[in-house]
């Protein structure tokens, strides 16, 4: 919502989910170690942030709707 | 002109006063509809106004006044409305227990004595149940109960009465959530109670409506005060704009007895304001929840890989000097006998070529005496031979010279003269065709022992040779 290319919540659970399957089924080589770890954690970050996060231009909108 | 009865209005209603109590001494239960409800507030007293419409048409078929006196209407209000959930107003059916009374001035009235809010209750049931049968029919009752409510429900639209306790019960559970989750909350202000509660819900939901994508859900809250007149809720209108909505509806319109229609057709229903936050925060933890699983999933297993690499690279790591040596090892034998190999080839083959060499060299003096030898005797051969060949040539030369010399001789033209042969000569040429000569040419002859001139007179070619 707040940026236009960040996934929705939805998808960054999926796409986690499926970095977690990949990494315990033993799927994914050690070169693509980091780079799943850093996907992980920044999708950990969007999906934390729509929890805890003021999503901004909701409120804006929401002011100019007042 | 006077009758011996004449009576006074006053005496005429005593009497009918006297007569109704004598007729109708007992009480009644009678089942009607509200058409009013009044209470005076300084006397407390309740007045109502009953009504029986003819089911068909709707028209009013019988009609009383009704009196609830203070001390009983003070008991019979609060049960009425705690049991059915519903004001005691104008609208409903009611069973009630009456005594009849008459006034004089007055006139017919109902005084209520007992109310039973079963009957209210079954109406109402049945009033509900028929709403919902029709927007099922219509195919639209679990509309809003099939959306699926996002997995992290914080952008909320609430639709309350902004000065409701429920609504602060709500805010104030929302915004102090143990673990601190960020809500976005926008109130759309409605009327929750009376008879403009349908059109103002109705129409905060077409606020929200323009602005669906702001949101992940709409709660409509209500509460805090009476748990009465909820009949605004069993309302065909609201159902069916709340179960046709874009976005889930949760109700917390603060009631503990049967559902309402609004709460049977929203997406979740909760008793109170409070629960309606709960519930948001309960799914808002669900969220968390896994997204807390699925991080402690990924540490474990990028740990768990790491250290299963660390340990192969080490199990490696040690492995490979040893291998390298054994290696080595093992090249260093293959490269020895590798080498014997070679060297033993070298040999033999250096062996066989000098063997061959000697074989060769020892051959030379033999084989060169030998051709000398065979020179030699060629040389004395040709000597020999050439001894007897010349004098053979000789000879054979000579007589090939004496036959040589006798034919000369046989064709010389003294010889051929001497036969009686002559030259003719003009100017010294040796004429061989008469076509040379002309007449009156000189001419010598030649003959054998000497020459004679002569004058051509005559010629006379042959006929063949002239031709």
């Amino acid at each position: 919502m707040s940026k236009k290319n960040a996934p929705t919540y939805s998808d960054a659970i999926r796409e986690l989910e499926e970095i977690v399957r990949k990494l315990q089924s033993g799927d994914c080589e050690i070169d693509e170690l980091r780079g799943y770890t850093a996907r992980s954690i920044e999708l950990l970050r969007i999906c934390k942030d729509k929890l805890f996060k003021t999503d901004e231009e909701l409120k804006k909108l929401l002011e100019e709707m007042e | 002109m006077n009758h011996p009865h004449e009576i006074s209005l006053f005496e005429l209603n005593g009497i009918v006063r006297n007569a109704l109590k004598d007729c109708f001494p007992d009480r009644y239960w009678v089942r009607a509809e509200l058409s009013d409800v009044k209470e005076n507030r300084s006397s407390g007293h309740c007045y109502v106004e009953f009504v029986e419409k003819e089911s068909r048409r709707g028209n009013i078929v019988a009609k009383a006044r009704g009196n609830i006196w203070a001390m009983n209407w003070r008991l019979l209000r609060p049960y009425f409305e705690e049991q059915t959930g519903q004001q005691f107003t104008a609208g409903i059916k009611v069973l009630v227990e009456v005594s009849i009374e008459f006034h004089e001035l007055y006139g017919y009235s109902l005084t209520v004595t007992e109310i039973d809010p079963t009957y209210t209750l079954g109406d109402m049931a049945r009033h509900r149940a028929e709403i919902l049968r029709q927007l099922e029919e219509e195919g639209v009752k679990d509309m809003n109960k099939e959306l699926i409510l996002a997995p992290v429900p914080n952008r909320i639209a609430v639709i309350s009465s902004a000065t409701a306790a429920g609504f602060g019960d709500f805010m104030n559970q929302l915004e102090h959530n143990s673990r601190g989750y960020r809500f976005e909350t926008h109130l759309f202000p409605a009327v929750m109670q009376g008879s403009q509660t349908e059109e103002s819900i109705i129409d905060a939901l077409n606020k929200i409506f323009r602005k669906q994508d702001c949101f992940d859900a709409v709660v409509i809250i209500r509460g805090g005060g009476a748990t009465s007149d909820l009949n605004s809720f069993d309302s065909y209108l609201l159902a069916m704009n709340c179960a046709q909505f874009p976005l889930p509806v949760i109700t917390g319109i603060g009631h503990e007895r049967d559902e309402t229609v609004l709460d049977s057709i929203a997406h979740t229903r909760v008793k109170t304001p409070t629960a309606a936050a709960e519930f948001l925060i309960e799914r808002m933890d669900e969220a968390y929840d896994r997204i807390l699983t699925l991080q402690a999933q990924l540490d474990q297993t990028v740990r768990e890989r790491l250290t299963a690499e660390r340990q192969r690279l080490t199990t490696l790591t040690d492995a490979v000097p040893f291998l390298i040596r054994e290696r080595m090892a093992e090249e260093k034998i293959r490269t020895d006998r590798i080498r014997s190999a070679i060297t033993s080839r070298l040999h033999g083959i250096l062996a066989s070529e000098k063997e061959q060499l000697h074989r060769i060299s020892a051959q030379i003096p033999r084989l060169a005496q030998q051709s000398i030898h065979k020179e030699q005797l060629r040389i004395e051969l040709l000597k020999e031979r050439l001894h007897t060949i010349i004098p053979l040539r000789m000879e054979g030369a000579a007589a090939r010279l004496a036959s040589l010399e006798q034919i000369v001789s046989l064709v010389s033209p003294d010889n051929i003269l001497k036969k009686g042969y002559s030259l003719t000569l003009k100017n010294g040429k040796v004429i061989r065709n008469v076509g040379e000569l002309y007449r009156g040419d000189r001419i010598s002859i030649l003959m054998q022992n000497g020459s004679a001139e002569a004058i051509i007179t005559a010629i006379e070619p042959n006929q063949e040779t002239t031709k």
